[in-house]
């Protein structure tokens, strides 16, 4: 009874099929394939190459940055040093001035990331995607810019990022410059860090905005990793 | 087979569409290409005022005066900790007179002598930049812009400076040439420190 | 009306195709025939061209006239301007109605320390320092805090307070349209109502001061407060003020 019931349905819907318009039978599939590979996250096609390895001191290479990190460690300071460089005339106020303040975690603890970065590209890299160039993972309790709550190290983006040794903002690349960079992530120092923890090098996509069409680098999307272990670090 | 015979209104629309297109043609080469879609490019590129070291160049907004531009490689500034590079900075002193309402220069872009375009603005503070007060109409101000870059792009490079570090486009910007060649680039500024300084004139 | 109408289009139909009958014959139809073919189009051509000129004004109103100063607001013959503007985000109306007045413009070198006594003012190369007096009467719940006071000239160049161009060991007035102490009530998104702390309560008429960068060969000959582009009180100079 229900297996007949069936067949005649199988047979109905043949009919009904192969009746449609070869135009609609198009629309049709082409609607399917859109819905379907929409649920997968489009057609287009897909970076498969495997995460290459982030290791100290050899470069990554990726767009439109070349990233080297050199060393990752934790302090409750930044920098660490807590007095100016002492110099026979530090009480000089003009000297004073020249002081690199420190800048204090608001939950404990600042990870440090070392690393210096160069531009491959034609023109200039602003500060967004700088701050996306280096990312951690395997670590929790970080601060976020958006949330108040913790996130996990993959969710968080750097507080800071820092020229060094001069401590300025590194809120431009210029190209075929190389500039020696600190990352600073603000992590709770109630969450104890493992041993080792994932610096990931992340490139990104040259492409026009959906929206506005304006042209930018785009879609941060992980190049390299590699684990790092994240000693403690004092003021000498 | 035979071609139907044009009527005489064929030949009125035929002109007016090829009258069309010599109209977008014309203001086409007028207001240059229009390709790309970001702000200051194509049909939207700044009126550029091309202008020498001493003299001044007259904006829409105000009059601006390059007084020096020399290579450095250390970068001192009041108050803050002295930077150095393995590159180059391009350091632009010049003054700056505003016109009708007050402003400020907010952006210096260097197009090097390959191609690769340097741009620093006055946002943040890090390594290069911008750094001009806003004086009202008439008063002067003394600024600088640095803009650090490898020495490669230094010969036939030149600065451009301009009044607004979102969009430039359709305002005029100031160009001046660095007057590096090949010769000279490799030593250009080496082991000198420049000063970065800003303010009103008249005032320390 | 509507009879009329559809006799026209009745009638151009009919026009037209005997136009491509003959042209197809003659070289061209004539001009009379095309007019009368085309008379509706015609007709509508310029509602059209009007329609999309004004469907395309909202650009003028939000990148041109609201992006300046576009409506000044003159004094009557008592030399008050009786000023009208709302703070409006869609959600919440707020009137700025003050009455506002010119008591002085006068150059000065100094300005007054917290203690009262003048501080003598540094300028820029070739600059002079005005002291502009505005005399403010309002009703004390209003909200009059946010607004900008400039020195204009016949061209129309401004020269605005809080240009920070000059030095002095004192602070500039905060506000040129309320007295530093007692700005009355302000207003947050946030709140339902404009807030105003108790001991901040604005008098309901005051004169305030402010100062004003120029150089010293400008001429100003008004003085403009606004609050939101693009109405501006314009507040003439009479010659005597900057004797």
């Amino acid at each position: 009874m229900v297996r007949e019931t069936g067949e005649r349905f199988v047979a109905r819907a043949r009919r009904w099929a192969l009746d449609l318009p070869p135009l609609a039978l198009l629309t049709g599939g082409f609607l399917v394939v859109l819905l379907v590979s929409g649920l997968f996250g489009g057609l287009r096609e897909v970076d498969t190459d495997p995460a290459g390895t982030v290791t100290a001191g050899v470069p990554v290479e990726t767009e439109p940055l070349t990233v080297t990190v050199k060393d990752a460690y934790w302090v409750t300071a930044f920098p660490e040093a807590a007095d100016s460089p002492d110099s026979p005339d530090s009480a000089d106020s003009a000297d004073s001035d020249r002081r690199i303040y420190p800048d204090e975690p608001t939950r404990g603890r600042f990870v440090v990331v070392e690393a210096t970065v160069l531009n491959t590209s034609d023109e200039t890299v602003d500060y967004d995607v700088l701050r996306e160039a280096v990312s951690l993972d395997g670590a929790q309790g970080f601060v976020s810019t958006r949330d108040t709550a913790l996130v996990p190290a993959a969710q968080a983006r750097p507080t800071y990022v820092y020229t060094m040794p001069e401590k300025r903002i590194f809120g431009t690349a210029q190209p075929g410059v190389t500039y020696t960079v600190a990352y600073l992530w603000d992590q709770s120092a109630a969450v104890p860090l493992p041993q080792r923890l994932t610096v990931a090098v992340n490139g990104h996509t040259w492409r026009e905005d959906t929206l506005d069409f304006h042209l930018g680098w785009k879609d941060p999307a992980v190049e390299a990793t590699g684990p790092f272990a994240v000693p403690e670090r004092r003021a000498s | 087979m035979r071609l139907p015979r044009p009527r005489r209104s064929t030949f009125g629309v035929g002109a007016l569409v090829v009258a069309g297109l010599a109209v977008t043609q014309s203001l086409d080469a007028l207001l240059p290409s229009a390709t790309g879609a970001d702000f200051g490019t194509g049909a939207q590129r700044p009126f550029v005022r091309e202008g020498i070291v001493g003299t001044p160049i007259a904006l829409r907004t105000g009059d601006l005066t390059v007084k020096a531009v020399e290579g450095a490689t250390t970068l001192e500034e009041s108050g803050a900790y002295p930077v150095t590079t393995e590159a180059v900075f391009v350091v632009v002193h010049f003054t700056w007179k505003p016109q009708r309402e007050k402003g400020t220069i907010a952006v210096a872009e260097v197009a090097g002598g390959d191609d690769r375009v340097f741009r620093a603005t006055s946002i943040g503070s890090g390594r290069d930049g911008v750094t001009c007060p806003f004086p009202p109409p008439g008063v002067t101000a003394e600024c600088t812009a640095v803009v650090e870059l490898p020495r490669d792009a230094l010969p036939g490079a030149s600065v451009t400076l301009s009044t607004n570090a979102i969009d430039e486009g359709l305002d005029d910007v100031a160009r001046v040439d660095l007057g590096v060649d090949a010769a000279t680039s490799g030593s250009w500024g080496r082991g000198r420190t420049a000063t970065v300084s800003s303010g009103l004139v008249g005032l320390s | 009306m509507s009879s009329d109408e559809a006799g026209s289009e009745t009638g151009s139909e009919t026009g037209s195709e005997t136009g491509s009958e003959t042209g197809r014959e003659t070289v061209a139809p004539s001009r009379r025939s095309w007019l009368r073919r085309n008379r509706v189009g015609l007709v509508l051509l310029p509602i059209a061209l009007a329609a999309a000129l004004a469907g395309n004004a909202e650009r003028l109103q939000t990148l041109w006239w609201e992006d300046a100063l576009h409506a000044p607001q003159r004094p009557d013959s008592a030399g008050v301007v009786h000023f009208v503007d709302a703070y409006d985000d869609g959600h919440h109306a707020w009137p700025i109605r003050p009455a506002l007045s010119l008591v002085s413009v006068a150059r000065v070198d100094s300005l007054p320390g917290s203690d009262g006594e003048p501080r003598p003012v540094t300028l820029p190369t070739g600059a002079v320092l005005h002291k502009v007096t505005l005399h403010v009467e309002a009703d004390p719940n209003m909200i009059l805090t946010g607004c900008t006071l400039a020195l204009a000239d016949e061209d129309g160049t401004r020269w605005e307070t809080g240009s920070r161009a000059f030095e002095v060991d004192a602070s500039e007035p905060f506000s040129p349209c309320t007295p530093d102490d007692h700005p009355g009530p302000g207003w947050l998104p946030k709140d339902e109502q404009p807030v105003v702390e108790a001991d901040e309560v604005r008098p309901a008429g005051y004169d305030v001061d402010s100062y004003v960068v120029t150089p010293a060969d400008a001429r100003p000959t008004e003085v403009w407060v606004w609050w939101d582009e693009p109405r501006f009180a314009a507040l003439p100079i009479t010659s005597t003020d900057e004797g």
